[in-house]
């Protein structure tokens, strides 16, 4: 269900937050997707159970996900109820740490715009709908 | 219940004249998975005897599940799992000849821990120890330390050798008993791809001293790498507060620095550096940056 890397410049447990977050976002992992356990992802990711642990915290933090008592943990529709000034913050972080990981390719800006371009459109088109 | 598994308190060990460890002062948490990382030679074999209650220390003292590793009773040996990349079992034996020795061993024994590891792997218990692949025997191995509950598990480099397939079974029965124990475990590797996967904790150790006690997280978010050109002769590394390791890349520089922030890049400027960006850095980077430091001076 989801990928991560060893070896990246981001902790994987952040990893496992963002590919989910994005992933419940675009609406991949519909409101009421029941994610695996903790020990489950752990074994098939192959890592530490308090990576994901992690990861899960953050994200109910996030109020993406939302825990059953008994079931398990839930995915729900995202709230943007952070304010305004928080939500410029996560970006602006997020676009930091981009610009660490492309820091030192060789592709020029305009193709690196156009991606990112292309990467919003398909967010909010499904957004949207 | 301790919540340390291990507690060293300015631990030396001489060796005649070499000096192996030096005043070294750790503590292993219940629960956690502490990674130990260093270049050979390190003082990590040492420990791990010390710990064993092997080898005796100089001076300081060092103390497993709350008793000294010098006067450890048989009882609490039996709480210690201890697996190295050796494998070394009885060739002659048959698996579950094997497991039933041991069962009368350990009072702890428990079957079905031995079942739910030992599953991982493709192992029968009429198999002789000696017709197992060294990945099967890393297998029975961790399978029969675990069966035993241990409150400490030291694993000692125990992928060592093998391939991808028996690494990964490894790596994924350890993870399976991760949550399930209040056991802790000492994961000593060379491989930074493992102890990024398994570790709650980092120590890495440098010539027998601690040189850094965090989580690997926390760890790499202190190291920060800066590529940058230098058209005059570079500066004199004095000049570069925090330095890590300086590598020569065709006609840059690659600096890896600890503890600086963003504003590193002003002072880079300052000194005459052009070109100045900032790479990524990962656990595998930073580790190695820290073990090669003292390299740093033969790279300028």
């Amino acid at each position: 269900m989801i990928n991560i890397t060893v070896g990246d410049s981001r902790p994987i447990f952040k990893q496992i937050v963002d590919e989910l977050h994005i992933k419940i976002v675009k609406g991949d992992l519909p409101p009421g997707t029941k994610l695996p356990s903790v020990r489950g992802l752990a074994i098939q990711l192959t890592i530490n159970t308090n990576t994901v642990a992690k990861a899960y915290k953050e994200l109910t933090a996030l109020g993406v996900v939302e825990a059953k008592t008994g079931l398990g943990l839930f995915t729900r529709s995202p709230e943007r109820s952070a304010s305004e000034k928080e939500q410029m913050q996560q970006v602006k972080q997020a676009v930091s740490h981009f610009i660490a990981d492309i820091a030192g390719t060789n592709i020029d800006q305009e193709t690196i715009l156009e991606l990112i371009e292309n990467e919003l459109n398909t967010l909010y088109r499904i957004n949207d709908k | 219940m301790n919540k340390y598994v291990i507690e060293t308190d300015k631990l030396n060990k001489y060796y005649g004249e070499k000096h192996a460890l030096k005043n070294l002062s750790i503590k292993v948490k219940a629960g956690k998975t502490t990674a130990i990382v260093g270049s050979n030679g390190a003082g990590k074999s040492t420990l791990f005897k010390i710990l064993l209650g092997v080898l005796a220390p100089s001076d300081g003292t060092a103390t497993v599940l709350g008793m000294p590793t010098n006067s450890l009773s048989p009882k609490l040996r039996g709480d210690i799992g201890f697996v190295n990349e050796e494998h070394s079992l009885p060739f002659w034996m048959p698996v579950g000849k094997l497991v039933t020795i041991h069962k009368a061993l350990y009072v702890n024994w428990n079957d079905a821990v031995y079942n739910d590891v030992v599953a991982f792997f493709n192992v029968a218990k009429t198999q002789r120890i000696s017709e197992l692949s060294r990945g099967e025997r890393a297998g029975v191995n961790l399978a029969m330390a675990l069966a035993q509950q241990p409150k400490l598990l030291l694993l000692d480099e125990p992928t060592l050798g093998l391939d991808v397939v028996a690494k990964r079974a490894f790596l994924e029965a350890l993870i399976s008993i991760q949550d399930l124990s209040s056991c802790g475990i000492v994961y000593c590797s060379h491989s930074m791809d493992e102890v990024e996967r398994v570790a709650d904790d980092l120590l890495i150790m440098e010539k027998g001293a601690l040189r850094f006690h965090s989580t690997p997280d926390e760890f790499v978010e202190r190291v920060s790498a800066w590529m940058v050109d230098f058209e005059e002769k570079m500066p004199n590394k004095e000049n570069f507060p925090g330095l890590l390791n300086i590598n020569r890349i065709d006609d840059s520089y690659q600096l890896v620095v600890l503890d600086q922030n963003d504003s590193y890049k002003e002072h880079l400027l300052e000194l005459g550096a052009s070109n100045v960006f900032k790479v990524p850095v990962n656990l595998d980077k930073a580790i190695n940056s820290i073990l090669a430091q003292n390299h740093a001076s033969k790279a300028l």
